[in-house]
């Protein structure tokens, strides 16, 4: 009998705290645990008994690279149970906070925490001493997403502008024209981006996802839509919870999410990709033809193409939301609380982000539900590695190791947003 | 080195760490005491990631980085780096669990020729990072000490 251990004790170039173990008996994988350390942070539990005006400050709290999409799926939900519907040229300027969050997250990702696998580099430090024209582009890449962030959102971090309705201040078309200026240097740094990433070598590995995103119909999605499925699932999100839940499991701190009787699925840049391919501004069309993608892509080491791709969607949408603005006579849309549960779901940059919120007739939360990408992809990412050490068993253990290592880098995971705690209920006759 | 420093318009201090978590919350008191004592400093906080130093400092030739630290040294140890002592020690500084950390940052603006002429990091080793809580004794003690070494330095720098 041989038995061979892989073990990452720290994983690099991810967000958040996390471990990798893998165990291999008899030339057969025993067992793979993506180990999640970081610690809980109680969110959904800190929110009940707040005003549900405080939350978008409170929950872009849980992400700093990701806290739009967090204040997104928040004020959906509790603009669902008032009845309102923010329209016109405050959802584009929401549209546009969210293309600035796609932009700096996927940047962020592709540039300093992915390619550097498929360049052979243990790191950007190291990627930079010989590209360091293209690490530079990243960077100002990276800015132009930041710089939009900051004149919607209010700051860099943590945006405190967005309210339920609309936002607290909206800005002048010339603040915005400022943003056109780099954003038109930055559409050509993300064509320059996906040339790049589509040069690199893919290993040659293909799996058969179930793939879930956000559809609408008439835009590719980021604030609003149904929730599809590759395999025909097609629902309201109200309807999340009937058929998708969350498990614990001894070895993560962040819940494990299942379509109920069907299995692990896959949310993030590949599913919205190949659910939506059609909705892409015609120069990502474009581009993603030249770059040879397929519909669907089902090799995860691409996804750094797809999310090129999406860098210069976004990019691309944000400079036509800007050309077309007018700023709305009011930053928000006037509401009265009353008593109900609404529902969220947006496009993160790593997928589907599903709220749920209670408040009672003077807005007090009662109840608060967060699912985020990174634990709904949890399950796909270990039954990733286990597929891929199974047909790769012959490779030497660092090689191996390093390809783990970067497939579990393929789906960009944050693990200081999946952190839950366990909920412990107690049942008395 | 040299002392380089015409005007206070040319020196920016950056503080990393979150104010909520503890003794990260360090370079913020230095911050703002700093302020008290030396209005016209230009002071940056609340950056989204270490990648945002790289424009952070840009345009101002002098640099001053606050941070917590965590070293294995004692509580309240100040840790005092220049940019020219060669690479930070990777698990001294960090900034976030977010992408890169501090030392990287650093080394990655000297790779792209993206330091500022002078880059000074002071560090202050933490006793804890739980949330809510305030600065620990040793690290209050230890923040006013850096606070007396910059106004020293910063006066120093630009005398000469």
């Amino acid at each position: 009998m041989t038995r061979k251990t892989i073990k990452v004790d720290y994983l690099a170039r991810v967000e958040g705290e996390g471990a990798l173990h893998i165990s291999i008996k008899d030339s057969r994988v025993e067992d793979v645990r993506l180990e999640i350390f970081e610690p809980p942070r109680f969110f959904e539990a800190l929110l009940r008994g707040r005003a549900f005006t405080e939350t978008p400050d409170i929950v872009a709290r849980i992400c700093g690279i990701c806290p739009v999409a967090y204040q997104m799926s928040a004020v959906h939900a509790f603009e669902q149970i008032l009845g309102l519907r923010v329209s016109g040229a405050l959802r584009n300027l929401r549209r546009l906070l969210y293309c600035g969050e796609w932009i700096e997250s996927h940047v962020l990702h592709i540039y300093m925490l992915h390619a550097p696998d498929f360049l052979g580099y243990p790191g950007a430090i190291e990627m930079a001493k010989d590209y360091p024209a293209i690490v530079e582009r990243g960077l100002q890449l990276k800015k132009a997403g930041n710089d939009i962030v900051r004149v919607l959102g209010g700051r860099e971090i943590h945006p405190i502008n967005v309210k339920v309705g609309g936002f607290y201040k909206v800005p002048t078309r010339r603040e915005l024209g400022a943003l056109g200026e780099t954003l038109k240097r930055a559409r050509e740094a993300a064509i320059d981006t996906v040339r790049w990433v589509a040069g690199f070598d893919f290993p040659d590995f293909e799996r058969d996802y179930e793939f879930v995103a956000l559809r609408h119909g008439e835009e590719y999605p980021m604030n609003e839509g149904r929730i599809v499925s590759s395999a025909g699932l097609d629902i309201g999100i109200a309807d999340y919870e009937t058929h998708f839940e969350e498990r614990q499991v001894p070895h993560s701190t962040a819940l494990h999410s299942a379509i109920r009787d069907r299995g692990p699925y896959l949310v993030g840049p590949m599913a919205r990709f190949n659910l939506n391919t059609a909705l892409l501004a015609p120069i990502a069309r474009e581009l993603a033809d030249e770059a040879g993608l397929k519909t669907p892509c089902r090799n995860p080491f691409q996804s750094i193409i797809v999310r090129a791709i999406e860098v210069l969607h976004a990019v691309d949408e944000a400079l036509e939301l800007i050309e077309t603005y007018e700023r709305p006579a009011s930053p928000a849309v006037s509401l009265e609380p009353r008593a109900g549960t609404g529902f969220g779901c947006t496009e993160a940059p790593r997928g589907l982000l599903y709220h749920r919120f209670q408040i009672d007739d003077t807005g007090t939360i009662l109840t608060a539900k967060i699912v985020p990408p990174t634990s709904q992809n949890q399950s796909m990412i270990e039954a990733d590695l286990r597929n891929f050490v199974t047909h790769h068993m012959d490779l030497p253990d660092d090689e191996l190791q390093w390809q783990c290592e970067q497939s579990i880098r393929n789906y960009d995971p944050c693990i200081s947003c999946a952190t839950h705690f366990l909920k412990l209920t107690v049942e008395r006759n | 080195m040299c002392a380089i420093l015409h005007g206070l318009d040319e020196l920016v201090i950056i503080v990393l760490g979150s104010p909520f978590r503890g003794d990260d919350g360090v370079g913020k008191e230095i911050a703002q005491r700093l302020r008290n004592r030396m209005p016209g400093c230009h002071i940056r906080a609340g950056l989204e990631d270490s990648l945002a130093l790289l424009n952070a400092w840009e345009g101002f030739p002098v640099a001053i980085v606050l941070d917590a630290a965590v070293s294995g040294s004692p509580p309240g140890t100040i840790h005092r780096i220049e940019s020219g002592d060669g690479p930070l020690p990777k698990d001294l500084a960090r900034c976030s669990s977010h992408g890169l950390g501090l030392a990287e940052a650093v080394e990655l603006a000297k790779t792209l020729g993206r330091l500022p002429q002078r880059l000074i990091i002071y560090a202050i080793e933490a006793a804890g990072f739980q949330a809510g809580a305030g600065l620990s004794s040793e690290v209050t003690v230890s923040a006013q000490k850096v606070v007396e070494k910059l106004v020293q330095e910063i006066a120093h720098m630009q005398k000469t």
